[in-house]
């Protein structure tokens, strides 16, 4: 449906992005997952035709959108990463007025507005001013005003970023009920794994302008299916211990926080006689050991050597 | 959908009490100061009318008339009936009491200057604009007024008239009191013949007091001056708002859910014009409305008050537009704050908004006159002096052309795709 031949964004210091291929398929939910400032929010606005390519091409249902944007840009519905509603009009005015920017009018405008206030559960609240509004439900409207026009295609800019939990699950609940009801495509960007984890069929992890992996949520954890995760936790953190741990060459990726070590390690390794020995030699008492399975976020572990959030 | 861009800028506007207040208090405010602090300046004999009148003689009256007694005396008629002639013919001398008696007296001379041009220069002065009307008498004219009115000869001769038509209303002024003058004049020099009233001085009175109440211009109050002043000022600043609201769009991404919308910069730029013209119109009646029931301004030619009122919020409409379009360029707001802080202050002052810079010098006077609050300022003015619309339509086809130049900058300034960066 929708895809990313070779696509780059050179800014005049940054190449924000470095030959990003990806596809859609009709009805698919899709994962882009980076860090802050790989390039996950350039690839969208060149995906929606918003800036131009530095080189490549984005193409829909096979044809290039570069001279021609019109076809893609009615399929589309874009939440933004920033809130783009007018905070001095009340929901319902901001809904009415991007349903006319869209064409609608009249009868069909008003029902739209109110199945889309139903949708993102703000009909109570429809005639309150934005700037009124908790950051939940500014996200909500934000989601909200790129419904209007029934896309087949809805592309969402981190669109939980900095809200409550409640507000959280209910986007993400929404956005799989579009998905199952509407059979809505989506691309969903964030750097929160669990969310990703939770709608996605299909994941690509973005760092530094590129894709560093892509594949279903399974297939990207199998990269971890060698390693192990390893979480302890020690009575008191020392110099020497944590010295000995870096001296293995078996262990990788150590990450301290507290009292609390992660790391990984190859399978075939015994980790906890190793542990246990290291710990001995190094007078550290062990409190806990947990073997995890891994998470999105191990993964991106794995293949950067950072944690996504830092 | 314009109409939703329309409603959408209306709604965002009334929400915000910060600006409407700068936007309607403000003026009011500063019309109230400076119309009542600064008193009367505008009063007394300030001319509200100054009409400049070229005044181009060709004829001698004296040697003309001399002319004319010569023939009377090689006349063959009887001797008694020659010296009756004669001696009239010594009390006649029309261009001397048109001069002295009519466009000398006091009053008519508050309204009108009359300049005495060398026949030579009538084809230079008629190049020029700056004359309401050029006074052209002809070569022989005293001769044959003199054969008209004592020998019944001829048609009685005429004045030549040559009127500038962005200031119609004043030359027709003047040229009905020559025509006035000139009727009155056969009719008094009839009367003096038989001995009924001596001609001249009652001319001038008669000619006078038509010239009264033709003119009616009051002088201009203070505080209606500044009404005008301070109106015409405030509303340019709804295009610099405007423009400021336009680049948030951008700024907040709303611009590129249009985009999306597949609203195209025409749609855009459409829906600023619209509605920075709709919100001038919409302040300019707001602000002579209160002020003509405050401090009694009123405007007796309702349609031309809205005719020029509909050109400035044209004008305005035109600036925001290019405003947005060099906001969106720049990718920033610097034009809009730079029209707000600098330009309009500029503008104001030689528009004359705070006083009648114009009258400091040509220089200024004209480039006043450019700026859209300038060329509205004096329209209004006019106006409400009683001047006509044919007096004020030059204004009004300025500031048209203005907006559709500005309109024409925009479509050359606005970025294509509107989002480069
Ligand atoms: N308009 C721009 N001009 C210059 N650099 C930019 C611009 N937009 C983004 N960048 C840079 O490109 C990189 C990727 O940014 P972005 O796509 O916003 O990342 P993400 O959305 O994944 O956080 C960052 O280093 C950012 O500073
Ligand atoms: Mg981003």
């Amino acid at each position: 449906m929708l895809e990313a031949v070779e696509l780059t964004k050179q800014f005049k210091q940054t190449k924000a992005v470095d030959r990003v291929n990806l596809y859609l398929e009709q009805g698919e939910i899709v994962g882009l997952l980076g860090p802050n400032g790989a390039g996950k929010s350039t690839t969208i606005s060149m995906l929606s035709t918003l800036i131009p390519p530095s080189s490549g091409d984005v193409r829909f249902h096979q044809k290039s959108t570069l001279k021609n944007p019109a076809m893609l840009r009615n399929a589309l519905g874009i939440v933004p990463q920033e809130l783009a509603l007018y905070s001095d009009l009340s929901a319902k005015e901001n809904l009415r007025f991007f349903g006319s920017i869209h064409r609608l009018s009249g009868a069909q405008l008003q029902k739209k507005v109110e199945e889309v206030l139903a949708l993102i559960g703000l009909t109570d609240r429809q005639n309150d001013l934005v700037k009124h509004f908790s950051g939940g439900m500014k996200r909500r409207l934000n989601i909200g005003a790129a419904l209007l026009h029934e896309p087949k295609l809805l592309i969402m800019d981190e669109p939980t970023v900095g809200i409550d939990p409640q507000s959280r699950n209910y986007i993400l609940e929404t956005v799989k009920r579009l998905n199952e009801e509407k059979q809505m495509t989506v691309l969903y960007t964030s750097h929160y794994m669990e969310e990703v984890e939770f709608l996605c069929d299909r994941i690509y992890i973005m760092d530094k302008g590129c894709i560093i992996a892509s594949g279903t949520t399974n297939e990207i954890k199998n990269i971890l299916s060698a390693e192990h995760t390893v979480e302890i936790k020690v009575e008191k953190l020392t110099e020497p211990f944590l010295h000995a741990l870096h001296a293995q060459p078996v262990i990788r990726h150590i990450a301290v926080q507290d009292r609390v070590i992660t790391m990984l390690s190859p399978k075939e390794v015994n980790i906890f006689r190793l542990l246990f020995q290291l710990a001995e030699q190094t007078d550290t008492v062990l409190m806990s050991i947990e073997m995890k399975t891994p998470t999105l976020e191990d993964v991106f572990l794995h293949l950067t050597g950072r944690a996504l959030r830092d | 959908m314009i109409g939703a861009f329309v409603k959408k800028q209306l709604l965002l506007l009334v929400r915000n009490r910060h600006e409407v207040l700068i936007l309607l208090g403000m003026p009011l405010v500063l019309i109230t100061i400076l119309g009542f602090a600064l008193g009367n300046i505008m009063d007394g004999d300030h001319a509200a009318v100054h009409a400049k009148v070229a005044f181009v003689n060709e004829g001698n009256e004296q040697q003309e008339r001399q002319t004319f007694i010569h023939e009377i005396d090689t006349m063959n008629i009887p001797q008694e009936k020659k010296q009756l002639l004669i001696e009239a013919a010594h009390s006649i001398a029309p261009i001397t009491v048109l001069k002295q008696d009519v466009f000398g007296d006091k009053s008519v001379k508050k309204y009108i200057r009359i300049i005495d041009v060398p026949p030579a220069q009538l084809e230079k002065v008629r190049q020029k604009d700056s004359y309401a009307v050029i006074i052209h008498v002809p070569d022989g004219f005293t001769h044959q007024m003199l054969e008209h009115l004592l020998l019944q000869k001829e048609a009685p001769p005429r004045i030549i008239f040559y009127t500038n038509e962005e200031k119609a209303w004043t030359a027709e002024m003047v040229r009905q009191i020559v025509d006035d003058f000139q009727r009155q004049y056969s009719i008094a020099t009839a009367l003096h013949k038989a001995g009924i009233t001596h001609a001249s001085a009652n001319i001038a009175a008669h000619v006078n007091g038509k010239m009264e109440t033709m003119t009616k211009k009051e002088p201009l109050r203070a505080v209606t001056y500044y009404t005008v002043g301070m109106s015409v000022m405030f509303a340019l600043y709804i295009a610099s708002n405007i423009g400021s609201y336009a680049f948030e769009e951008k700024r907040s991404h709303v611009f590129d859910r249009m985009l999306l919308a597949n609203v195209s910069r025409w749609a855009y730029m459409a829906g600023i014009f619209l509605s920075a013209t709709l919100l001038a119109c919409l302040q300019l009646f707001i602000l002579y409305g209160l002020t003509s029931v405050i401090y009694d301004i009123t405007w007796t030619d309702i349609p031309a008050f809205f005719v020029v009122t509909l050109s400035l919020s044209l004008a305005v409409g035109g600036l925001a537009v290019l405003l947005t379009a060099l906001n969106f360029r720049t990718n920033s707001e610097q034009a809009s704050r730079f029209f707000q802080t600098v330009l309009v202050t500029i503008f104001s002052l030689v528009g004359g908004s705070y006083f009648p810079a114009g009258q400091l010098s040509d220089f200024i006077s004209t480039i006043g006159t450019l700026t859209p609050n300038g060329a509205s300022m004096n329209a209004y003015l006019k106006l409400l002096q009683g001047y006509h619309f044919s007096d004020v339509a030059h204004s009004v086809i300025y500031l048209c052309l203005f907006s559709i130049a500005t309109l024409l900058l925009s479509i050359w300034a606005f970025p294509k795709r509107g989002n480069e960066s």
